[in-house]
């Protein structure tokens, strides 16, 4: 029963939800509308369930005194202070100031140091000698430089770089997208005909 | 120039923010306290932030709803029950409960998922590619069609077909084309890999010469904006 | 012969291992030895252990007490009596039976320059005695573990002996200590590293700080902006524009410029836009962009130009709803909390694949894909992108395909945007850094080029 009522729920809303995909039907556009109002909810639900986790995780990591519990102080009192702030102080001038001068530049200096990490990756790969290294290399450069010419020879540049994008790597990318679309295809279904069952 | 910040909300807030925004680039000279305290803080306040986002923008104006006609929208009622029986997901004794949830969720997903990737990428994109392949045009534009055909066939091919035998003539015939034409899309995909590479480049340096000109221009008003 | 129980192998008559697996051989109706007490097979004359004589220890057992074997009138005569009572070997039988006197009698001659030495003394002097070599077949035997000699342990032993005795004494540790696994080096060295990424931060300070005229070029427009631009241009005023904020603060520094730059033709152009997030932190940052762009349009007024619904979750499932009925899937006004369905900019609007074109500023592919798949092609309905550099290469296809009817990517595609709206090439000072960052990343990847051609040719110049 356990196993068998989640796998039916799985079947028939998603089946439902992919006839009205493809179907033009009053009735399965008000079902599928309110199926999707579900997911919605749901949706939301799981990111509540993500903090639940955390609380859980850390709470343990803290009371145990394992390997970096002092972290883990500061994960739970950051989440608790965000949560706190955000369900008393929602739409107020605390709560911009919270996201604007607290979340948005901690989150914006982690996305800053990815420049650190790509240039440690371009000098480490694109190395001459080797086939894939002497490709990377020189495409690299051709994107790099050609993607903001300031005239000159790098005119020239940006021309070979407008080409390289539109032809072998859209061709590439192409290839890319197809064999993920048939990929999601086949796990989707695996999943709606009960082969997988990542839910259990 | 330089003047010392206004004792207002956004003069400490400013002050605040620098100070998170060098705790966290504090990483560019190596791993420290410093950044891995800048990383801690931005773990635990992203979640508990899109927690609160969650309840007000999604589950609290529907609770609403029912509240104010609860016949009028029983469908809620069920759906507000499936998430919190998701949220059993969080104890081990009674994870089970979750089960029904996740099921629906991902149900519905993967019926998402497949007609989107029918409809939405592989039919539109392989008349797209069966378009590229137009007659005339001159010489320069059939060699870029015949790039297009190449380099995506090949791709696929490399996805589909690794170290794929074959059986028979036929079968051995297609392996060996179907493998030196992987080998090429393999060219081809390093290609891709490689502008997408700088691609990521540029992007990364722009995003920190975003938090560089915060520092420069919003903090210490070395330039005025 | 002897049949093996365990593999079957044919094995000789009076064997007590098989040669082939070493099984032992039980056999029925076995001959005790009154000596030693060995089982021997029915029919054999002397112990396959000790050699006593089975025929006459047989007879005389029954008869009367071992007697003490009789003296003999000559030396050889007496050690030829002495050594058949003791039990000779089989090979030595065999060989007395066979008439070879002279192999018998060297064999006696050995046996009795033997007589007097302990049985392992006679092992390691090379000799024979019934008590030191048991007869045994060598194949399939189980190891037996000898008994080893007290010998004197020796300084290392003695050592390694004293650090087990104080390893074992001490108390067991709740939790081990945990060694840190050496990190293996990828890529450079912490010192090269630091030198690369302050190269970076110069690169990209201080043109912010100092404009330096030749990186203040105007990016070149590309084809994909321009139909950006046309897409909106050709609406009539008034109309409803979905815009999604699908990003958060972590790409905000190359997507910001482009959200704002939508906004600001959008409401230029006197269209109604809704504002809507698939990512949380994506409905605070409508409101940043949105706050900007009504600071720079006084005739423009929330609630009637423009309106934040929000944040809709499930990702695939919200974009779909959106699609369905906007007012259903974001029923609350994000900067109010009034009913969405109150505010003047989402008059008459159902569903947004009904709207005339939807503006999707996404952080990534997959995130504009959903749009692309669960919308626009489904319906038809008009898509224009905003994405980082990286996802713009990554959407050429949609846009090829016509699927994407433009793109605006990255802070190029952004300064390029406002060009083509204002008529004026645009170069912010943000464009300037990111050149000269790009410069000094293509130099730092030639130099790390140059320096292992300079290495291989050191290698080749030595060998």
């Amino acid at each position: 029963m356990r196993r068998v009522v989640p796998a039916l729920i799985a079947l028939v809303a998603g089946a439902a939800v992919l006839l009205d995909f493809f179907l033009e039907n009053p009735l399965l556009d008000a079902l599928g509308a309110s199926l999707l109002d579900g997911a919605v909810i749901l949706g939301a639900c799981a990111l509540l369930l993500g903090l639940v986790n955390l609380l859980v995780v850390h709470e343990r990591r803290i009371r145990r005194r394992e390997r970096g519990w002092g972290t883990s102080v500061v994960i739970l009192a950051a989440a608790l202070a965000s949560l706190i702030v955000g369900l008393v102080a929602w739409q107020t001038p605390a709560f911009a100031w919270f996201y604007r001068y607290l979340l948005f530049p901690l989150e914006a200096s982690a996305g800053a140091l990815l420049a650190f990490a790509v240039a440690q990756a371009a000098v480490h790969a694109w190395r001459f000698g080797r086939l894939e290294g002497s490709l990377l290399l020189v495409v690299g450069l051709v994107v790099l430089l050609g993607s903001l010419p300031v005239g000159g020879w790098l005119n020239g540049l940006a021309a070979v770089r407008d080409w390289l994008v539109a032809v072998p790597v859209l061709a590439a990318v192409r290839g890319l997208l197809l064999g993920v679309a048939l990929g999601v295809v086949a796990t989707g279904l695996r999943v709606l005909l009960w082969m997988d069952r990542p839910y259990e | 120039m330089f003047a010392w910040p206004a004792v207002t909300a956004e003069g400490i807030g400013t002050w605040v923010a620098a100070a998170l925004t060098l705790l966290v680039l504090s990483a560019a000279w190596g791993e420290s306290r410093a950044s891995r305290l800048g990383m801690a803080l931005l773990a635990g306040a992203a979640v508990g932030y899109a927690a609160a986002v969650a309840w007000h923008a999604v589950l609290w104006p529907r609770i609403l709803l029912v509240r104010a006609d609860p016949l009028g929208h029983w469908p809620l009622v069920v759906w507000l029950f499936l998430g919190l029986l998701l949220l059993a997901r969080g104890l081990t004794s009674a994870s089970w409960l979750s089960n029904a949830s996740l099921g629906y969720l991902f149900g519905v997903g993967a019926a998402l998922a497949v007609g989107g990737a029918l409809m939405g990428t592989l039919v539109p994109q392989v008349r797209a590619a069966i378009d590229s392949q137009v007659p005339g045009g001159g010489w320069w534009v059939a060699a870029n069609a015949l790039i297009l055909a190449l380099a995506t066939g090949g791709v696929l091919l490399r996805l589909a077909y690794t170290g794929w035998s074959g059986e028979g003539a036929v079968g051995k015939a297609w392996a060996r084309l179907a493998g030196a034409w992987g080998r090429l899309g393999y060219l081809f995909l390093l290609v891709a890999m490689g502008a997408l590479m700088a691609a990521v480049a540029l992007m990364a340096l722009a995003l920190l010469a975003a938090r560089l000109e915060f520092l420069a221009v919003d903090w210490l008003h070395l330039v005025p904006r | 012969m002897i049949f093996c129980p365990g593999c079957g192998t044919a094995n000789r008559e009076g064997s007590r291992f098989c040669n082939e697996c070493g099984m032992r051989l039980v056999q029925e109706a076995s001959l005790p030895c009154p000596r030693c007490g060995t089982l021997n097979p029915p029919g054999t004359a002397h112990c396959q252990k000790c050699g006593l004589g089975l025929a006459r220890a047989g007879d005389q057992e029954a008869a009367q007490p071992a007697q003490p074997a009789p003296a003999a009138s000559q030396p050889e005569e007496a050690s030829d009596a002495a050594l058949r009572d003791e039990g000779l070997p089989p090979w030595l039988d065999a060989a007395e039976s066979a008439g070879d006197e002279e192999l018998r009698r060297e064999a006696l001659e050995d046996l009795a320059s033997l007589e007097g030495e302990a049985p392992v003394d006679r092992l390691r002097t090379g000799g024979w005695s019934p008590e030191a070599i048991p007869i045994e077949p060598i194949v399939g035997v189980p190891y037996r573990a000898y008994e080893r000699l007290p010998l004197p342990p020796t300084p290392e032993q003695e050592q390694a002996a004293q650090l087990f005795a104080t390893v074992a004494a001490q108390a067991v540790q709740a939790e081990p200590r945990q060694v840190p696994e050496p990190k293996p080096q990828v890529g450079l060295g912490a010192g090269p590293r630091r030198v690369l990424n302050l190269a970076l931060l110069l690169a990209l300070l201080v043109p912010i700080l100092w404009p330096l005229a030749p990186l203040q070029v105007a990016p070149p427009v590309p084809a994909a902006v321009v139909d950006a631009v046309g897409a909106i241009d050709a609406l009539p005023p008034g109309v409803p524009v979905l815009v999604a904020f699908d990003y958060g603060p972590a790409l905000a520094g190359d997507l910001q410029p482009v959200a704002e730059a939508y906004l600001q033709q959008l409401i230029g152009h006197g269209l109604r836009v809704l504002a809507v997030s698939t990512q949380p932190e994506g409905a605070p940052l409508a409101d940043m962009a949105i706050d900007r762009v009504l600071a720079a349009h006084p005739e423009a007024r929330y609630g009637q130009s423009v309106v934040n619904l929000g944040y809709v979750a499930g990702d695939e499932a919200a974009v779909r709803a959106l699609s369905m009925n906007v007012p259903s899937a974001a029923p609350a006004d994000y900067r109010t909390g009034a009913p969405s369905t109150t505010a003047r900019a989402l008059e008459g609007v159902g569903g947004a694949h009904e709207l005339p074109l939807i503006v999707v500023v996404a952080r990534d592919l997959p995130a504009l894909r959903r749009w692309i798949e669960q919308t626009a092609t489904p319906y038809g309905t008009p898509l224009v992108a905003g994405l980082p550099a990286a996802a713009g290469l990554a959407a050429e296809p949609y846009r090829a395909s016509g699927q994407l009817r433009g793109v605006v990517a990255g802070v190029a595609g952004a300064a390029a945007y406002q060009g083509v709206q204002s008529g004026r090439s645009q170069a912010p000072r943000g464009l300037a850094a990111l050149r000269l960052g790009a410069w000094v990343l293509a130099a730092a990847v030639v130099a790390a080029n140059l320096w292992a051609l300079a290495g291989w040719v050191r290698k080749r110049g030595a060998a």
